[in-house]
């Protein structure tokens, strides 16, 4: 069932087996996992249908540093949430990227990837995406990894029909949760206003909180203020270690036509660090794109070339006169270290149900320069040591000057804020997504990353959410038995 | 028109011209092609050529750019043992690149 808004009265009798807050791909991907083995469900989104100005409002906020973005495009509040404007993009996290790789920095999950991996599977088909391949090594300290792209997969479009006749989840459009009521250690209920401002109340046995990588963590904030601290008993962790993947253009290149990288129909070539350079060089994983330029401008960066190595480059131009170079333009996104400072708070400023606005505090450090530096030079190292061209890199990568503000900076992969952890003090979830202190509520999505890699986000929630659906699966088992 | 084609951060040009008013390369040390030079010159060039190359033909012309083929790009295989990076203008090189 599916109902564009809640009608009076609607939720007042029932007390479903599982609620689930938000109708992303996480949302949406429990709901149909949970629904098809029995259980009640119920689906809330607190935006409609479509997409509509005046609920998309809802999602502003600002953000607070050097870098800006704006909070209320880099997501959507209707159904299907961020895949409504989702590029596709697919890669799995590398089994280093659970692990601490850097000491005083706190990457570490509580579980591992192979942990993640039997649900690898079913979560390509959900997504539309053929099986992933094994990396190939270009030299020993770098890896060429593959994109792989979902058509892209609306969950909306995809999943709609699917929530519709599953008889036993109820899915509401425009039911926004403005408050988590707790009890004894656990969450009874949520408080859900419509559009006219009615307030209702949902009860459940378990809650889930599905609704993005700033969203899960304003609400939890919120509701802990309104609870007395019940909620996250212990706050140290909430709201912080948020995370994105920095995206920057970092230099050019141009390659050799028998250079081994492979340009995918975007053009692009991927590679990354190896787990072992990762550790050697003391930073964190990267993505490094080659993407192929035209011969105008990869005559220019010869051009270019040409002024500090004139020879090179003429030789260089006589290679792309004949078609056996090409020029390419170079970009990374890279993992940001998770720190403390970067975080969701509760604005001042509050939206029209009077919930404080989010405030995102972000910024970029040395670190990350370390990391994206690292990678680019093992890359301009390897292309040049293999004699496959050669690598140019911006003068900030490289030390000079800060990060360049008119790029695109982020890639829209809102992570963290509701951090993974096995202890309360440095997370808010548990290995099992449960939230630390709390019998029955549960945190899906990119928000319970402890850590980022360098991999797009979207595979990894719909593995994290299958995962937590066998979870959810299994203490209604043991409850039923009780 | 040279002065705009100058990088602004080392003073070298960025492109060099072949000169179509004169018909012959212009004073940059890069990149002349040196085309026309042979479109222009009569049968017998495989005898005068060896003469007069030196004088009417650049020495960095794609002609010869065969034999001053950076030697890196040109092999591929084991890395040399000697191979040390450096970097100049962003640029990340072999040192012997020229």
């Amino acid at each position: 069932m599916l109902a564009e808004q809640i009608t009076r009265g609607a939720l007042d009798s029932r007390i479903f087996d599982v609620c689930l807050i938000g109708a992303g791909p996480a949302g949406i991907t429990l709901a149909t996992e949970l629904g098809t083995r029995g259980q009640s469900v119920l689906l809330l989104e607190a935006g409609g249908a479509s997409y509509e100005e005046s609920s998309q409002a809802m999602y502003q906020g600002e953000v607070v540093g050097a870098l800006k973005f704006a909070l209320d495009t880099s997501r959507l509040r209707y159904l299907g949430g961020a895949s409504n404007h989702w590029g596709g993009f697919c890669q799995a996290l590398d089994a280093v990227d659970f692990e601490s790789k850097v000491a005083g920095v706190d990457t570490e999950w509580p579980i591992r990837r192979r942990h993640l991996d039997p649900y690898l599977t079913r979560a390509e088909a959900i997504v539309e995406i053929p099986a992933l391949t094994p990396d190939r090594p270009y030299g020993e300290r770098l890896r060429l990894t593959t994109m792989r792209f979902s058509p892209p997969v609306n969950f909306a479009t995809k999943y709609r029909g699917t929530l519709e006749t599953l008889p036993n989840v109820a899915t509401l459009l425009q039911a926004c949760v403005v408050n988590l009521q707790e009890r004894d250690g656990a969450i009874v209920a949520v408080e859900v206003t419509d559009p006219d401002n009615g307030r209702h109340t949902a009860r459940a046995r378990r809650f889930v909180l599905c609704a993005g990588g700033i969203e899960n963590s304003r609400m939890l904030l919120w509701a802990n203020q309104r609870n007395g601290g019940r909620v996250v008993r212990d706050p140290r962790a909430l709201g912080r270690y948020w995370l994105e993947h920095p995206h920057f253009t970092i230099g050019e290149a141009f390659l050799d036509e028998r250079a081994p990288f492979v340009f995918d129909k975007w053009s692009i070539a991927w590679s990354s660090p190896t787990a072992q350079a990762i550790r050697d060089k003391g930073a964190l994983n990267a993505g490094l794109r080659l993407t192929r330029r035209n011969r105008e401008s990869s005559r220019q960066m010869i051009a270019d070339l040409s002024c500090v190595a004139p020879e090179l480059g003429q030789w260089a131009m006589a290679k792309l006169k004949r078609r056996l170079f090409c020029g390419a333009m170079l970009r990374a996104s890279w993992e940001q270290a998770p720190r403390a400072w970067n975080r969701v708070v509760l604005s001042t400023d509050r939206d029209r149900h009077g919930t404080p606005r989010a405030e995102l505090h972000w910024r970029l450090d040395d670190f990350d320069r370390h990391t994206v530096a690292s990678a680019a030079t093992l890359l301009a190292e390897e292309i040049l040591r293999r004699g496959d061209g050669r690598v140019r890199l911006d003068p900030w990568v490289l030390g000079r000057g800060s990060f360049p503000a008119d790029d695109e900076i982020k890639g829209n992969h809102h992570m963290g804020g509701t951090r993974m952890s096995s202890s309360p003090a440095t997370g808010v979830v548990d290995a099992d997504c449960k939230v630390h202190g709390l019998s029955n509520l549960y945190v899906a999505g990119s928000s319970v990353f402890p850590s980022s890699g360098a991999a797009n986000p979207t595979l990894t929630i719909v593995q994290l959410a299958l995962r937590l659906a066998d979870r959810l699966g299994e203490r209604a088992s043991a409850a039923s038995v009780l | 028109m040279k002065t705009a084609l100058r990088h602004p951060a080392t003073g070298r040009h960025r492109l060099c011209r072949w000169s179509r008013s004169t018909g012959s390369p212009d004073d940059s040390p890069d990149r002349p092609t040196g085309r026309r030079v042979f479109l222009a010159i009569p049968l017998l060039a495989p005898l005068i050529i060896p003469l007069l190359a030196p004088l009417i033909i650049p020495r960095r012309t794609a002609f010869v750019t065969p034999l001053i083929a950076p030697p890196r790009l040109a092999m591929r295989g084991p890395a040399p043992a000697d191979l040390h990076p450096v970097e100049r203008a962003g640029w990340i090189l072999d040192a012997s690149d020229r």
